[in-house]
């Protein structure tokens, strides 16, 4: 008997004719099924599928909002309504946009270009027709709906901006270009993306999640009551979820203060805690109108901005490359006062000029300071007594100094495009301009002038560092971000990026009382800064963008306005424990002297500062 | 194995080929109908798909051919035990290094010119595992169950490895297609095991749904026990394909005249919702032919089963048709809104290359086990 084939004994032919009367249940089951749907429900079916459609409608999320460092709202969102075109939908496109031209008071023929530019799309992809509707527009289209098959109008969330914003920490919204898809998320033709600052930086965070909901519409595409239709199904609808919340360390009204005391001028300015690193004001100046993005761009309008020579789009704070000019003295004075070049006391006679070799340096006083010290050269900003320390110091030691400071690095603000500046070192000058350093190079150096390049944010840093007698700070400006909720998902922290190992506090003291003789000395540069009652101290500066001798031999108002020298101010305040550090860069306004522009923008600044503090405090009370 | 080849392929020379009988003429109609049918519907479907479908046809009308009426069955039962185990470790791999779409891992990639879901050929090698088991244990009338503890251990590892891909469907229907073969055998039950099947009964969905069903499958059982709640959209495709199937009426829109179909509606209209489509642009008459060609595959592979004289043909007779009913049964159930929504492919009708390639072999494998019937009941003459 071959194997298994014992079928009689185990295994009859168990269930072999029942299964067939099982199948033909089931199948029979099945049948009667499809002809429950196809027949006897199939008027109802068909009416649905032919006379309505439903339609997937997409709910857009509005984008995060953006909060200072005392939850006063700073960028919200308002809600707009889009006129769309979806082809599928449409029966007649000449009828249809002949209506709409009518309504709108339009040409058809330019209606009729927009759609011609997406042929080719598949036809449930909705074509933008006009942005921001009147509610005037809006009640003409929703009446005459009628005529209109295929249009539609759609409510979206956008920006609001205010015109005091601070557009370049702020960024502007463009429409997304590249990958469509990105973690999950899926762009879709039109939407928007950030293009620079917190917008760009963040954008993951404040985009949220679109939502959906089904609708039924009617031939027309016109909405119809979906109730009695779906008796048994309820039409799914997902939320949006809103974009994350973004709390700022900016202080508003601060930031309101400064871009009153910079109006009119170009450049940039930093107000940050030195204490911790966060910034409290952030200004580029000229700015640009943020919303001409968020509504499509025309070309021209893209162009102009491109070609202004004040490069509104530009985010000078992290992204201007200046000299630092006098700014950068305080550097030299502490490197000589830790090599023991100087002491407090030591005195050099400054005659109005230095020669090196056969050229002749001048200092800003052409008739000189006579018998200067460390503090009398820093508050009348005495070129001659820092020529001669940084001729003394020799570039490889200034260079340690600037190191020990974080010169020349990028400070991770993480905004937008940041540079790191430019320390010379005796390396630099050998491999790109050639050479060894001359003693002219040095005595340039000295004074912030020559090869050196520092950003505001960087000045700002410095000054900081000199504030808190030795630590560099990364600047951050948000806080916290939180979800719709109000749970925290992320919490910044002060970051200490490096700490300064080659300079002793009692020289850090030297320096401080120095520049707080800048300021409260009626003869210092920086004058114009004091503040009665609040120690300020300070720094002046003005940075020459074309040698001296070309502006010298002229009269002050013929200078074109492009050879004029940037006027800069970097302070602190108070002395003891300093809270604030304001650093202010004016580009070619050199009227006067560093301390005669900037001054006083930062004594107004300083001023909006311990108000501000004086005034919650009197309210906490 | 070579020498067991070369053996049984010249035993087949010398024998005289009988005819294969009318069973394997029906399945051999029925397999060429609804190819047929199943290539028309998903042309109108999707045509991105429909062109690598026809190949996916081609080589499995190819292998549908060669295991039909070419090899001999012996040769595939001799192979059971070692294409189950190279499946089962595949699918291990897969769990661990596969790729991974819409959310389960269920492809494994040969090379990189070819990927496969080895959870589809499993179907096939379960149940000639299953067969030669009990091929293997002679003359017993009875069996206890301590005696088919491998067949049951297997089902179980076969359905574990296949659920946490997750794939509850397939997993599922690997696990009925096992106890639709069981049916078949007599197995005497203890008071006990009783009892523990019952506690099994009981215990392993609450375990399941507190423990391992990932959320969008416990939305699918809600959503089907009550479609008023209906969050997430597994009730807009029901819907979708009710609407679909509904608007057919009696005769259908017409090849390509599928509305639901054409501006998109329908969900995954080239796979698992496909018989939608048909019944679209086909109507309540086309749905009738394809249940009736259905059901004559079914019934001609329960008589095959009928005639087979020993047990490995008849339990792979049986297993084989169980799985072609069973997904056919749940896809249409799925479909006409009457289960839940499932990842159930329809054979012949869905595009997907395991999928296809394993129907095309059961077919075969049904025609193989008729013509060695013809065979040995001339033997036995």
């Amino acid at each position: 008997m071959k194997p298994g084939s014992n079928d009689k004994l185990a295994y009859a032919n168990r269930f072999t004719v029942k299964a067939s009367f099982i199948l033909m249940l089931f199948i029979s089951f099945l049948a009667l099924r499809a002809w429950f749907v196809q027949i006897y429900r199939g008027d109802y079916y068909t009416k649905l599928s032919e006379n309505n459609r439903i339609r997937k409608i997409d709910i857009p999320a509005p984008r995060g909002l953006i909060y200072d460092r005392h939850g006063k709202l700073i960028l919200g969102n308002k809600r707009m309504y889009d006129l769309l075109y979806i082809p599928q939908y449409v029966q007649n496109e000449q009828e249809t946009l002949t209506a709409l031209s009518k309504l709108l008071h339009r040409e058809p023929s330019a209606f009729a270009k927009t759609i011609k530019r997406h042929r080719g799309e598949p036809k449930f992809i909705p074509i933008l027709l006009k942005q921001n509707l009147s509610i005037h527009e809006r009640s003409l289209i929703e009446t005459n709906k009628d005529k209109l098959s295929g249009i539609d109008i759609r409510g979206v969330s956008k920006r609001k901006y205010r015109p005091d914003l601070p557009v370049h920490l702020i960024g502007y919204l463009g429409e997304h270009r590249g990958d469509s898809k990105e973690d999950n998320y899926t762009y879709l033709p039109g939407d928007l993306s950030g293009k620079q600052g917190l917008e760009r930086v963040w954008e993951k965070e404040l985009r949220g999640q679109r939502g959906f909901r089904y609708t039924q519409v009617d031939a027309l595409g016109r909405e119809v009551n979906s109730e009695d239709k779906f008796s048994t199904f309820s039409l799914p609808e997902v939320k949006a979820i809103p974009g994350n919340e973004i709390h700022l360390t900016l202080d508003w009204d601060l930031q309101q203060a400064t871009l009153k005391a910079f109006s009119e001028k170009n450049g940039a300015v930093i107000v940050m805690n030195p204490q911790n690193g966060q910034i409290l004001a952030h200004l580029s100046a000229p700015s640009y109108d943020p919303q001409i993005f968020q509504d499509g761009l025309s070309v021209d309008r893209w162009e102009s901005l491109l070609n202004d020579p004040f490069k509104p789009l530009f985010d000078k704070t992290t992204g201007g490359l200046f000299s630092p000019g006098s700014v950068f003295k305080p550097l030299i004075g502490l490197a000589a006062l830790e090599e023991g070049i100087i002491s407090s006391k030591n005195t050099h006679h400054c005659s109005g000029h230095i020669k090196l070799g056969s050229r002749k340096f001048h200092c800003h006083n052409r008739w000189g300071h006579g018998s200067v010290n460390l503090t009398k050269a820093m508050l009348s900003s005495c070129d001659v007594f820092f020529y001669q320390l940084g001729i003394d110091l020799g570039i490889d030691r200034v260079e340690k100094y600037a190191k020990d400071f974080y010169l020349g690095e990028k400070l991770d603000f993480n905004l937008n495009k940041e540079y790191a500046g430019l320390i010379p070192s005796a390396k630099w000058k050998r491999e790109v301009q050639g050479g060894s350093v001359t003693a002219g190079d040095l005595a340039n150096l000295a004074i912030g002038q020559g090869a050196l390049l520092m950003t505001p944010l960087h000045i700002a840093s410095f000054f900081s560092t000199i504030a808190n007698m030795g630590y560099v700070w990364r600047p951050y400006v948000v806080d916290h971000l939180s979800d719709k909720n109000g749970n925290i998902t992320l919490q910044n922290k002060p970051e200490l990026l490096h700490e300064v190992a080659f300079v002793k506090k009692a020289n850090f003291k030297l320096i401080k009382e120095a520049l707080y003789e800048v300021v409260e000395n009626i003869q210092g540069t920086g004058h114009k800064a004091h503040l009665p009652g609040i120690p300020v101290a300070g720094k002046t500066g003005s940075v020459q963008v074309v040698s001296l001798e070309k502006n010298r031999s002229r009269a002050k108002s013929t200078v074109s306005m492009k050879w004029q020298e940037h006027s800069m101010f970097a302070s602190f305040s108070p002395l003891e424990e300093p809270e604030i550090v304001v650093v202010i860069v004016s580009e070619h306004d050199s009227e006067g002297g560093g301390g005669a522009q900037s001054a006083p923008i930062a004594r107004s600044i300083l001023e909006a500062y311990w108000n501000g503090k004086k005034t919650r405090s009197n309210e906490n009370e | 194995m070579n020498d067991y080849l070369s053996h049984q392929l010249s035993r087949l020379n010398k024998q005289k080929r009988k005819e294969p009988s009318y069973y394997s003429f029906i399945i051999f109609f029925c397999f060429i109908a609804l190819s047929i049918l199943g290539l028309i519907t998903l042309y109108s479907a999707n045509q991105v798909y429909f062109a690598s479908q026809v190949k996916h046809v081609v080589l499995g009308s190819f292998l549908f051919f060669a295991i039909g009426f070419l090899v001999p069955l012996r040769f595939f039962q001799s192979l059971a035990f070692f294409t189950h185990f190279v499946l089962f470790i595949s699918l291990c791999l897969v769990l661990l290094f596969g790729h991974t779409a819409g959310g389960a891992q269920r492809w494994l990639h040969i090379g990189s010119f070819a990927r496969f879901q080895p959870s589809e050929f499993i179907k096939v090698s379960t149940v000639l595992f299953l067969a030669n088991f009990f091929y293997n244990e002679k003359l017993k009338s009875e069996f206890s169950i301590s005696e088919i503890w491998l067949v049951l251990l297997n089902a179980i590892f076969v359905f574990l490895v296949i659920f946490f891909q997750p794939d509850f469907g397939t997993a599922g229907l690997l696990l009925a297609i096992s106890l639709a073969q069981l049916a078949f055998v007599k197995i005497k039950f203890t008071r006990n095991n009783i009892y523990a099947f019952f506690a099994l009964l009981v215990t392993s969905p609450v375990l399941g749904w507190l423990f391992f069903l990932k959320p969008y499958q416990k939305l699918r059982i809600l959503n089907l026990l009550n479609p008023e709640r209906d969050p997430l959209g597994s009730g807009y495709n029901s819907l979708q394909s009710l609407v679909a199937i509904g608007s057919g009426g009696f005769l259908g829109k017409g090849f390509m005249q599928g509305t639901q179909t054409h501006l998109y509606f329908l969900p995954a209209r080239h796979t698992d919702f496909i018989f939608s489509v048909f019944s679209e642009e086909f109507g309540f008459l086309g749905c009738l032919v394809v249940f009736i060609l259905f059901f004559i595959l079914f019934s001609a592979g329960l008589s095959i089963a009928k005639e087979s004289g020993d047990i490995f043909k008849k339990l792979t007779a049986i297993g084989l048709t169980a799985f072609l009913f069973l997904e056919f049964l749940i896809n249409i159930a799925m479909v006409l809104g009457v289960f839940p929504v499932v990842g159930m492919a329809l054979p012949f009708f869905s595009a997907g290359g395991s999928s296809e390639l394993t129907v095309c072999v059961s077919a075969g494998l049904l025609v193989a086990i008729d013509r060695s019937n013809q065979r040995s009941s001339k033997d036995l003459l």
